[in-house]
């Protein structure tokens, strides 16, 4: 029952991660389309579907809270602040998207929603950034009573709980990976979007620039990974890692094919493997741990709820998405249809 | 100020900016499903008009709810892990549901939106129509779980653990079918009280053109019977709440009624403010009986009192009793409103135009939301000091996390800026849509 809700957990973070990710990289891509009608274009197809996309990342909430409870306080206790930080980044990405969208009137206000826009599209995927580090620290045990945590009194160190786990060189490097993943998936999602030739040959450039960033900044988090002792690059030799690269080997293979044949929906797989790829890459190497927390770590066994919540969460996810994900489908088909074309 | 008492603070800022968009979302489509019917059966500009007026409304006010509900289920775990580990596995249920029944209301919302021409107009109109059905649902089902932490149910407590879980029980907690009712029919109450205030102010404005005066005209007929049904079912939703708490958390209804001593054939206090040293209310008027009556149906009945609890197990009492005041006060007064208007309809139509009644409405715009703060301030105020009544204490489940001062200002600066921000916005399309009708007017 507990791997079923977890194979749920992953799904709903994967569904997340492609379909948040592109909304995301979305904003950062905006900051650097070079001019308004690609940016009006852009802001146009992400307008229907951003808040469905939006709600897989409740999904992994719900998740966590019914399922894992003791992974989800301990996440939002260990991980307080980068988590803060995203919630306020996806409060203002929110509010100005639709403010942008909606104001009829915006005068000089309009400068400031595309600032804020952007902005925070960049900061909320580096805060997830930050809080995957975070999850593949080694956190300190915490004093169980309140009192023994307040400052001033003995054992008390802020930074040692509170900060250290999710912050440095890996962590900085965890959140600029993400950042560019998402703008990569973005400019991905996006090219099948643009029509004319001249803007999908600026889009194909950003589709290298952010792969490439994002290439570079992966090897730059296994290595930093690697000498902090927190991705034990031995374990890439694991099956199932192995596996999980030479998917993203062909991801990529298939993608720059895609890209020379300019088909739209094998890019946009290809990406997906890739996606997939990384976060098969990341659970594998984390299974069957969800918190390194001491003394004991919180594993898929150890912190799942009770089995009779576990089943009826396991039936009520099954019964929800078979309900969603046709919807889902209806929902991006009905908005796929390009501008030329003539309504339905 | 303790860290318990700013995380407390921080929740009752965030889920009082959140009742504001997610009630509207629950109710706003239904408007817009009827001028849109309207329109689709008359062929009528001014309901077209009205219903793209109404979606953009609602479009803004929808994606503040979103995101600031996706930072609610957050910031629960994040202020209150005592109680969310022992919640997630009872109470998930309607939790899981409610997120589902939100991904759904998105889904649709988008569906309507953008599908108008992209869309038959029959599954263009039953998606706006699934947008309000989907956000009533994820408003019920998010209600069981407060319910539940009035009236805990389903599962065993022992050593600060709990067994022996049942999910399904938990959620059919006897609190919440009323409870759930009386939400609903305040969101009903304070959405369409907010948006008739709007258009009678809209029609107060001097030299008016006939467009936009249709406009609102238009709006108000919609909008006014949902405003009077709801507020007229209201009253007595509220008086069978407070009758099921007399028996439920006594100490509750002692603290909204500021009655600290227990006795037979109570009196109800009426205005008044509460010493909570000297334990008495001080220029109150009371009606002699009427509170025996209202929470048990006889007039001698006994009423329990506060100094039938230890003293750390009062909730606030000035705060509950105040806030419950102001509810039935406004209740009361929009029930009022309503039976004028239920009168002028069969007596007196001319009332129904007059300035006099619009200028009274859009008085009365933001009553029905200060009306349902002031409830979920007596609801929620009104269990301290129990996080889950009679066994989770608030400060055992507050987080250990130092520093929540900061957490709240940095929340009360970026949720005063969001509501200063969709308000002004609000505006702006309620005086960009007025211009257009008066556009279509002379074509």
């Amino acid at each position: 029952m507990a791997t079923l809700t977890a194979l749920f957990l992953v799904t709903a973070l994967t569904a997340y991660v492609v379909f948040g990710g592109a909304d995301f990289g979305g904003g950062i891509l905006e900051a650097t389309l070079p001019h308004a009608g690609l940016k009006a274009r852009l802001q146009k197809v992400i307008a229907p579907v951003w808040e469905a996309n939006h709600v897989w990342l409740i999904a992994v909430v719900v998740i966590l809270f019914v399922g894992f409870p003791r992974v989800y306080t301990g996440v939002l206790t260990r991980l307080y602040l980068p988590v803060s930080l995203a919630l306020m980044a996806i409060l203002v990405r929110g509010a100005c998207f639709t403010l942008r969208k909606y104001d009829p009137s915006p005068g000089g206000l309009s400068h400031v929603y595309s600032v804020a826009f952007r902005a925070s599209s960049a900061v909320a995927p580096f805060a997830f950034g930050l809080i995957v580090a975070g999850l593949l620290s080694e956190h300190p045990a915490l004093p169980t009573k309140l009192d023994d945590t307040s400052p001033g009194s003995a054992g008390y160190d802020y930074y040692d709980f509170y900060v250290a786990p999710w912050w440095g060189v890996f962590a900085v490097l965890c959140g600029l990976f993400i950042a560019a993943l998402f703008a990569y998936v973005a400019a991905v999602f996006f090219y099948g979007e643009v029509h004319t030739a001249q803007d999908r040959a600026l889009i194909v450039k950003r589709i290298y620039a952010f792969l490439a960033s994002t290439f570079v900044l992966g090897g730059a988090v296994l290595l930093t990974g690697h000498l902090t002792q927190r991705v034990p690059l031995a374990a890439g030799l694991h099956p199932i890692q192995i596996s999980c690269q030479l998917l993203a080997a062909a991801g990529l293979f298939s993608l720059v094919r895609a890209i020379r044949r300019k088909r739209v929906w094998a890019m946009r797989f290809s990406v997906g493997a890739q996606v997939l790829a990384i976060l098969g890459g990341w659970f594998s190497a984390q299974y069957p741990i969800l918190l390194k927390v001491a003394p004991e770590p919180l594993t898929l066994h150890n912190a799942a709820a009770p089995a009779v919540t576990l089943l009826w969460l396991n039936v009520g996810l099954v019964t929800v998405l078979s309900l969603v994900i046709p919807l889902l489908v209806v929902l991006y088909r009905v908005f796929r249809a390009s501008d030329g074309n003539p309504p339905e | 100020m303790t860290e318990l008492s700013w995380a407390r603070s921080s929740m009752a800022l965030s889920l009082g900016f959140h009742i504001i968009f997610a009630s509207v979302s629950m109710v706003l489509p239904f408007f817009m499903a009827c001028a849109h019917r309207h329109y689709l059966k008359t062929g009528s500009t001014t309901h077209l008009r009205l219903t793209h007026a109404w979606a953009k409304g609602a479009a803004v006010l929808f994606a503040t709810g979103a995101v600031s509900g996706t930072a609610l289920s957050f910031q629960l775990g994040l202020l209150w892990p005592g109680f969310m580990v022992h919640a997630g596995p009872i109470i998930g249920m309607p939790f899981s549901l409610e997120g589902a029944a939100f991904f759904l209301e998105a889904i649709f919302f988008g569906l309507f939106i953008y599908g108008w021409d992209r869309l038959s107009p029959r599954a263009h109109f039953a998606s706006g129509v699934m947008v309000g059905v989907c956000g009533l649902a994820s408003g019920i089902l998010v209600v069981a779980a407060n319910a539940w932490m009035n009236s805990p149910a389903g599962f065993v407590w022992e050593n600060g653990q709990a067994s022996e879980i049942q999910p399904w029980v938990a959620m059919f907690n006897r609190a919440w079918p009323l409870q759930a009712a009386h939400m609903l029919t305040a969101a009903v109450q304070a959405t369409s009280f907010a948006a008739a205030g709007l258009h009678a102010f809209g029609l107060l404005h001097k030299g008016l053109k006939p467009g936009p005066a249709e406009l609102h005209r238009a709006a108000l007929r919609i909008i006014l019977p949902f405003a009077v049904v709801s507020s007229l079912c209201q009253p007595i939703l509220g008086d069978l709440s407070a009758k099921a708490i007399a028996v439920r958390q006594p100490e509750k209804l002692a603290a909204m009624e500021a009655h600290y001593h227990t006795a037979s054939g109570a009196g109800l206090y009426v205005g008044g403010w509460v010493d909570e040293q000297a334990e008495t209310v001080r220029l109150g008027v009371q009606i002699p009986y009427a509170l025996s009556f209202l929470a048990h149906g006889d007039p001698s009945a006994e009423v329990i009192g506060l100094d039938r609890f230890a003293r750390q197990d009062r909730p606030p009492v000035l705060i509950t009793h105040l806030a419950f005041q102001v509810m039935v006060l406004l209740g009361t007064l929009l029930a009022g409103v309503s039976v004028v208007w239920l009168f002028a309809r069969k007596f007196k139509r001319a009332w129904l135009d007059a300035r006099w009644f619009m200028r009274l409405l859009s008085l009365l715009t933001p009553a029905g939301f200060l009306a349902l703060e002031a409830g979920w301030i007596v609801t929620e105020v009104g269990r301290q000091p129990w996080i889950l009544y009679h066994v989770i204490r608030t400060k055992d489940a507050v987080t250990n996390v130092p520093g929540q001062s900061i957490t709240f200002l940095a929340i009360g600066l970026l949720y005063a800026v969001l509501f200063v921000m969709t308000f002004l916005v609000l505006a702006r399309i309620f005086a960009a849509e007025q211009a257009k009708s008066t556009l279509e007017a002379q074509l």
